[in-house]
């Protein structure tokens, strides 16, 4: 079985090497490139990316000069408006505020919310299939197990691992990118977590 | 990312009450801004929008800066918040008016002076990018097409490393897949 560590590391520094933050010398990378076509699949995408995003965008010529005095009118309009009376001392608006504090108040108490409802997306994970036990219903079960997820709701809110954590589904030892671990790995993960 | 010690020194004199040294640092750093608003926004509109209240915000906000970071990294900071700021309220706006995606790859589609300079490949992969979630199209563009550092993009963004990896390489899966399918449709 290859060593998965290996494939992060060597991913980190064909990252390094192609995005153009370190000079790489690519050939260390051969030996392990020439054996794991994950990797060698890897260094092909971002190259073939890198190639064509490397787009700077200027200030086209018709704006250039007149920018910075448009952001001047901006600050001059901006203190000149702050010298107004405030709107918030108008009385209609505070009382607009005051119905919208007692709606919010009466929904919230009325709690009408449906638990949240979760995409989670697989579409490179096809070995973890074997686990949609978790996700069979699109819900994350209070006690549910999660491992390098990205998550989103249906307003597009997005979840990350680190959130997950943060919420206390599982301790960052346990994070890896998942699709550089091996069905046993995961296996392995899932039952000590299971078992913690 | 821009050299810092002439920055510190404009900031100094407007902090001090030198209005020009203001319109300097703007002058300085539009294209900077512009060229982040641009990409992460996606038309030439909002990006010059977008870039105009960044400066706003500085002006604002330019006395909370304690040189801790880098002035660009901050203002990478601030540009990549407010660009956001302009996605997600196009979304909510979506959201209401029902608008379909294909009106807005026509809202988002480069304008005629642009087209000039843009390529076909690019302009896809522009659209594809903005398929993606917020976090994994400011990652990807950051990375990607700036040249950043983790550890820079953790400093702007202000999350883990650890999601950042996850969120590039998420990124860097679905946009190959995209453009291969779109490139086996041609």
């Amino acid at each position: 079985m290859k060593n998965h560590k290996d494939c992060e590391i060597i991913r980190r520094r064909i990252e390094e090497g192609i995005i153009g933050t370190a000079a790489i010398d690519r050939s260390e990378l051969n030996d392990h490139m020439q054996s794991c076509s994950d990797c060698r699949t890897y260094a092909a995408q971002l190259e073939t990316l890198s190639a064509i995003s490397n787009v700077r965008y200027t200030l086209p010529a018709h704006e250039r000069g007149s920018f910075s005095a448009k952001v001047r009118t901006r600050i001059e309009d901006q203190k000149t408006s702050r010298r107004k009376p405030a709107f918030i001392a108008q009385p209609a608006f505070q009382i607009v505020v005051l119905i919208m504090i007692i709606v919010s108040v009466a929904l919230y108490l009325i709690n009408t919310e449906p638990a949240p409802v979760f995409v989670v997306e697989w579409d490179n994970i096809e070995y973890l299939n074997e686990y949609t036990f978790y996700y069979d219903d699109m819900i994350i079960p209070d006690n549910g197990i999660i491992i390098d997820l990205y998550a989103e709701t249906l307003f597009g809110e997005d979840f990350y691992h680190d959130d997950f954590r943060d919420a206390g589904y599982f301790d960052d030892e346990y994070y890896y990118t998942i699709d550089l671990l091996s069905p046993e790995e995961i296996e392995d993960i899932i039952q000590r977590m299971e078992g913690a | 990312m821009v050299s810092d010690h002439e920055d510190n020194e404009l900031i100094d004199r407007f902090l001090d009450g030198d209005e020009q040294a203001f319109n300097l640092l703007v002058r300085k750093h539009q294209d900077f801004v512009y060229n982040i608003t641009r990409k992460i926004t996606g038309n030439h509109e909002d990006a010059i929008e977008t870039a105009q209240r960044v400066f706003v915000k500085m002006y604002d906000r330019l006395a909370s800066f304690t040189k801790a970071s880098a002035f660009s990294t901050w203002l990478y900071r601030v540009a990549t918040n407010e660009s956001l700021n302009v996605i997600r309220s196009r979304r909510f706006k979506k959201w209401f008016s029902f608008d379909d995606a294909e009106k807005e790859l026509r809202d988002t589609a480069i304008n005629p002076f642009e087209a000039l300079v843009e390529e076909e490949k690019k302009e896809q992969l522009d659209r594809v990018v903005r398929t993606l979630p917020d976090r994994q199209q400011t990652v990807f563009m950051l990375r990607m097409s700036e040249g950043l550092s983790y550890e820079e993009i953790a400093d702007v963004l202000g999350v883990s490393q650890g999601s950042l990896k996850a969120s590039f390489f998420h990124a860097v899966n679905k946009v190959t897949k995209a453009l291969g399918k779109i490139y086996e449709k041609s």
